[in-house]
C-alpha cells in the first residue's frame, strides 16, 4: 500500500515514513504543498496523509484544490488543528479522517487500513483468495492453516496484488508500491520477490502476462 | 483634591456667590455714606440759614421752608424733628463773643475760623458742621449735628441691603447642591454603565448622553478597550500556535519511538532513537 505523507516537519515526517513502514506501507513523503499536488496528480497513491500547517500553502487549500480536480484518493488530514471549525472545513471539504496530533502510529495505520477497505467496499482488511489469506494489520499470511514467513517486500507485493485482485499490476506499478521514490531498486527485484512468493505459497498463486505484468485471478 | 466634583462646585459657587455679594454690600454702603452726607449736608446749611433767620428776626424774601414741606406725613415730620434735635446752633459776634445759641450746642466754637463744612469732636463724637458769615449783622453762624444719625441712616441702608442676603444664602446653596448633583447624572449614569459590564465583554461604551467633559474620556476608553481586545486576542492567537507548534514536535518524537520500539533490528531501533535525542 502506497502512501503518500504530506508534512513540513522533519522529525515527524521521519518518523511517520519510518513508522508506518513497519506497518507494511510504502511511504512517499513530501514536505511541500505544491509538490504533493503535482505527485497526487501524476503518480499512483493508495492513500494520503495531509498536515495543514504546510509552509507554501495551506493543507485544507491544498485539499481542495485536489478534490476538486475529481475523484481522489482516501484522504487522512492529521493536524495540531484541534478546532471545530478545521475540523468541519476538512471533513465537508473531503477528508475521509481527521486525527489531531501526537497521534498514535497503531492508530494512524489501523486508520488508514479503514480508509482503504471502505474503498473496496470491504467490511474487513483481511483479503483471500484461494486458500491464501492476508491480513494487512496483524501482517501476517497464511495458506489454508499454515502459517506462511514472507519478506516485507514480498508481503507488500502480494498485498499489492490481492488488493487489485483480477487487474494486471505491470513491473513498474508494483515496483512503485514495494520501493516508492526509493532509487536504486535492482531491475530484477520485482522478479526476484515473485519468485519467492511462488515458492513459499505455490506457483499459480501469481499469474505473470508477459510484457504486461502480474495478476492474481 | 480627593473632593467630589458636587462638594467642589457647591463650596466654589456659593463662596463666588458671597464674594460678589460682599463687593456689591461694600459699594452700596460707600454709595449709601455719600448719599447720606450730601443730602444731610444740604439740610445742615438749609437748617442753619433758617435758624439765622429766625435768631437774628430777619424775614427772607426768598425763604422756601424746604425743610418742612406741608404736606409731609406727621411720621416723617416727627423723624425729622428727631433729627432736628440734633442741631445745635451758635452765634458769634466779630469779637468772638458767643451771643446766641441753642440748648444743645456747646460754648465752645463748634468750628474755628473756617466758613462752610468741617469735622469736629465734642463731648466724645464726631460732628459735622456748617459756618457762614452774616455780613450785614456783622456776625458768623456756626451750626453743628453729629454724625450719629447719619450713620444709623447708612447702618439702615446696609442691614435692608443684607438682609435678604443672609436669608437666602442657606437658600441658595441647597439649589446650589442639588444643580450640581443633577449637572452630574451623566457622570453617575456612566459609572454605573461600565459597572454593570462583566470582565468579558470588551464591546465599545456607547454612551451618547454623555456631555462634552465626558465625552473624552468615554472615547479613551473605548480606545484601551480595543487595544485590550486586540492585545488578548493575539495572546489567544499566540497561545494557539504555541499549542500547535509543540504537537507536531511531540508527535515526532512519539513517532520515532514507537519506531524503536517496533525496530526489527539493532541499526533500526538506534536510528530511530537518534532522532529523539536530535532536538
Amino acid at each position: 500500500m502506497r502512501i503518500l505523507i504530506v508534512e513540513d516537519d522533519s522529525l515527524l515526517g521521519e518518523g511517520l515514513r519510518a513508522g508506518l513502514s513497519q506497518h507494511g506501507f510504502t511511504i512517499d513523503w513530501l514536505q511541500e504543498g505544491h509538490l504533493a499536488l503535482h505527485a497526487l496528480r501524476y503518480e499512483k497513491f493508495d492513500a494520503a496523509v495531509l498536515d495543514l500547517g504546510l509552509p507554501d500553502m495551506d493543507g485544507t487549500k491544498l485539499l481542495l484544490d485536489y478534490r476538486k480536480q475529481g475523484e481522489g484518493i482516501p484522504t487522512l488530514v492529521l493536524t495540531a488543528r484541534n478546532a471545530i471549525g478545521h475540523k468541519l472545513v476538512c471533513l465537508k471539504g473531503g477528508a475521509d479522517d481527521y486525527l489531531i496530533k501526537p497521534v498514535d502510529i497503531r492508530e494512524l495505520a489501523a486508520r488508514l487500513h479503514v480508509l482503504l477497505r471502505r474503498r473496496e467496499g470491504r467490511s474487513t482488511s483481511v483479503l483471500r483468495h484461494a486458500d491464501v489469506e492476508l491480513d494487512p494489520h496483524a501482517h501476517r499470511v497464511s495458506l489454508g492453516s499454515q502459517q506462511i514467513d514472507l519478506s516485507p517486500r514480498e508481503f507488500k507485493i502480494l498485498h499489492t496484488l490481492l488488493h487489485s485482485r483480477g487487474r494486471v499490476i505491470s513491473k513498474e506499478q508494483l515496483e512503485q508500491h514495494v520501493y516508492g521514490w526509493e532509487t536504486d531498486v535492482g531491475s530484477n527485484a520485482v522478479q526476484v520477490h515473485v519468485h519467492n512468493i511462488r515458492r513459499k505459497l505455490g506457483h499459480d498463486v501469481i499469474q505473470t502476462i508477459r510484457g504486461v505484468g502480474y495478476i492474481i485471478d | 483634591m480627593r473632593a467630589s466634583i458636587r462638594l467642589r462646585l457647591s463650596l466654589g459657587l456659593t463662596l463666588v456667590i458671597v464674594v460678589i455679594w460682599a463687593l456689591v454690600v461694600t459699594i452700596t454702603y460707600y454709595g449709601a455714606k455719600r448719599e447720606v452726607r450730601a443730602l444731610f449736608d444740604t439740610q445742615l446749611e438749609q437748617s442753619a440759614r433758617v435758624a439765622a433767620r429766625t435768631l437774628l428776626g430777619v424775614p427772607s424774601a426768598d425763604q422756601t421752608r424746604d425743610t418742612v414741606a406741608p404736606n409731609d406725613s406727621s411720621e416723617k415730620q416727627e423723624v425729622r424733628d428727631q433729627y432736628q434735635k440734633y442741631l445745635a446752633v451758635q452765634i458769634w459776634n466779630e469779637d468772638g463773643e458767643l451771643v446766641l445759641h441753642s440748648k444743645n450746642a456747646p460754648l465752645l466754637p463748634l468750628a474755628d475760623t473756617t466758613v462752610g463744612f468741617t469735622d469736629a469732636f465734642f463731648n466724645g463724637e464726631a460732628w459735622r458742621t456748617y459756618s457762614f458769615v452774616d455780613d450785614s449783622h456783622g456776625l458768623t453762624i456756626r451750626a453743628g449735628e453729629p454724625y450719629r444719625p447719619r450713620n444709623y441712616l447708612t447702618q439702615h441702608v446696609i442691614v435692608q441691603t443684607l438682609y435678604p442676603i443672609v436669608l437666602g444664602l442657606p437658600v441658595i446653596t441647597v439649589l446650589i447642591w442639588i444643580a450640581v448633583g443633577r449637572g452630574l447624572t451623566p457622570l453617575r449614569r456612566l459609572t454605573s454603565q461600565v459597572h454593570e459590564r462583566d470582565p468579558e465583554n470588551l464591546i465599545r461604551i456607547h454612551a451618547p448622553y454623555a456631555p462634552d467633559e465626558v465625552r473624552p474620556l468615554v472615547e479613551e476608553l473605548n480606545i484601551l478597550l480595543e487595544r485590550l481586545e486586540q492585545k488578548i486576542d493575539k495572546e489567544r492567537r499566540f497561545i494557539g500556535d504555541a499549542a500547535h507548534e509543540l504537537r507536531t514536535p511531540l508527535a515526532g518524537l512519539r513517532a520515532h519511538a514507537e519506531v524503536a520500539l517496533g525496530a526489527r533490528n539493532t541499526r533500526e531501533r538506534t536510528r530511530a532513537i537518534k532522532y529523539c535525542q536530535r532536538r
